[in-house]
């Protein structure tokens, strides 16, 4: 568990690693949507439900 | 008996399809001058150094053929859909994905075969060499042939929905066919020997005939129930 | 052989909607949990605790989600093909309802496969595309995704939508050995350079654990936002049954 410890805080990436945060922030951005959107349109339907339709 | 009555029923489809076909003048026109311009935008905005041409020429040549068919996808299945004659179709006894065969053949003859003998202006066009010119038309035969079945597939698909919703569906499964084409006549224009390219593009009619004859039947059963 | 029939009996009342609805409401949240700490375990340890590569520096963790997602967008087309012949041969509906939501997650896989290769390959190579036979193929999957997307939300009616994009995908999934044998070929023709970085020589195993520790998180990532996906649609669908409506209400 030290060695972990002692291993984090030694951790020296060079300048290209930039390009990995790029990547990783899309990554989770990509993630973002896909949860976001399906729970978004969940919420929308279950609002609708409730309110009877009166919109329609 | 029977085999009489199915090559009669072929032969009347055709004959209806191309019978319809040649009555408004557009339907063989219009992919044929498509095809024509496309052609011809491609030296007005890139350039008409004959080197540079000789060199796109084949390509050129197949995606113009390309986009042609793709052009005239929408028609195949949509007029017939409208008025009925599709649920005729289906509801007479001979096997669906015959119909189909023979709806496309009649279809490659009117957008297809017209864009073989354009190319003989292409290879004008482009100043491609005239060792070039058969290779050029054999591999334009096959893949415009397979490129009907898969327009088809795309139109019958998408029946209804519209002509680009249709284009993207075909495109991506079209890609070894303009590969391959463009593989036998960039092969001829080196003066390789092109004809396993050809051989591999034959296998890929006979291969994909069959499976897209049954896939576009379910297709046309989808959108019809 | 209770266990086995339990699983079948489990299996028969995933068909339900109102079951398969209440069961994912009740467990997507350990799930999400779980996935959220094996995704964060397995992502720590290739992007900050592997070792350096002494050829690409530290470029090469770009790995450690570029191939996790390309396996994804694959296996994910074929689940898709499997899932849209049963929904065509039997016309199990949730096999629909599953084709239809697993489709936007792996078009997302592949943009990310595609992305980061592209980001990979600007530090490495010095371009930001190569039309290599991987990328490529990978690209033209995309547009097949795009396409079954595009069909099923171009019809109105569900199920109808819903077949239409099984009978895509299972053609897609035909042509995709054939569009990958001529692609490959086409390249071999073409340039006189391969790039093959996944061809890399063998990986240590100081490097291969947290790939694969990536590739399982992530195909629990895909079963994850798979249960989401499946619980709108399902909403969606059954919006007016009265199943749907004392469940809303119980809330």
């Amino acid at each position: 568990m030290s060695d972990l410890i002692s291993h984090i805080s030694r951790i020296n990436m060079d300048d290209n690693y930039s390009y990995v945060i790029a990547v990783f922030i899309i990554f989770c951005f990509l993630i973002l949507i896909n949860v976001l959107i399906p729970y978004l349109k969940l919420k929308k339907v279950i609002k609708n439900n409730k309110q009877g339709y009166l919109e329609d | 008996m029977k085999n009489s009555t199915l090559n009669s029923l072929l032969y009347l489809v055709l004959k209806r399809d191309l019978v319809l076909s040649f009555r408004r003048t557009s339907t063989y026109l219009t992919p044929l001058a498509f095809f024509l311009v496309v052609l011809t935008f491609f030296p007005l905005a890139l350039g008409t150094d004959s080197n540079f041409l000789q060199r796109i020429g084949p390509g050129v040549l197949w995606i113009s053929a390309l986009l042609s068919s793709l052009l005239a996808v929408e028609g195949i299945f949509n007029d017939d859909y409208k008025d009925g004659t599709l649920d005729q179709m289906f509801l007479s006894n001979q096997p669906a994905f015959l119909l189909i065969i023979a709806k496309v053949f009649s279809h490659w003859l009117i957008t297809g075969a017209p864009i073989l003998l354009a190319s003989i202006i292409g290879v004008i066009f482009f100043f491609l060499p005239s060792s070039a010119v058969f290779p050029l038309l054999l591999s334009l035969t096959l893949g415009t042939l397979i490129l009907s079945f898969f327009s088809a597939f795309g139109g019958a698909i998408s029946l209804g929905k519209g002509a680009i919703l249709s284009a993207i569906i075909v495109l991506p499964f079209s890609v070894p066919i303009l590969l391959l084409g463009t593989s036998v006549t960039n092969a001829a224009l080196n003066g390789d020997d092109y004809s396993g390219f050809l051989f591999f593009l034959g296998a890929l009619f006979v291969l994909v005939m069959p499976f897209i004859s049954l896939a576009t039947a379910e297709a046309l059963r989808i959108n019809n129930d | 052989m209770t266990s086995f029939s339990a699983i079948k009996k489990w299996l028969i009342s995933m068909g339900s909607t109102p079951f398969l609805y209440k069961w994912i409401s009740r467990f997507l949240p350990i799930l999400m949990t779980i996935c959220f700490i094996f995704l964060s375990i397995s992502l720590f340890w290739g992007l900050l605790l592997a070792p350096t590569d002494y050829k690409q520096g530290d470029v090469y963790r770009i790995i450690f989600m570029h191939v996790p997602s390309s396996i994804l967008s694959q296996s994910i087309f074929i689940f898709m093909s499997i899932v849209g012949g049963i929904c065509l041969i039997w016309r199990a509906k949730v096999a629909g309802m599953l084709l239809r939501c697993s489709a936007p997650i792996g078009a997302s896989f592949t943009f990310l496969a595609l992305v980061s290769g592209a980001i990979w390959g600007k530090p490495t190579w010095g371009t930001w595309w190569v039309w290599d036979a991987r990328l490529t193929s990978t690209l033209i999957l995309f547009f097949i995704y795009i396409a079954i997307i595009g069909i099923y939300s171009s019809v109105d009616e569900k199920q109808k939508g819903d077949r239409s994009a099984a009978l895509l995908s299972l053609v897609g999934v035909v042509m995709i050995p054939i569009i990958k044998k001529s692609v490959d070929w086409w390249q071999t023709l073409h340039q006189p350079s391969t790039f093959s970085f996944t061809k890399s020589p063998s990986m240590p195993p100081d490097m291969y654990l947290p790939l694969l520790a990536c590739v399982l998180s992530f195909y629990f990532l895909f079963v994850v936002l798979l249960l989401l996906r499946l619980r709108t649609e399902i909403a969606l669908r059954e919006d007016r049954k009265n199943w749907f409506k004392r469940e809303v209400l119980k809330k």
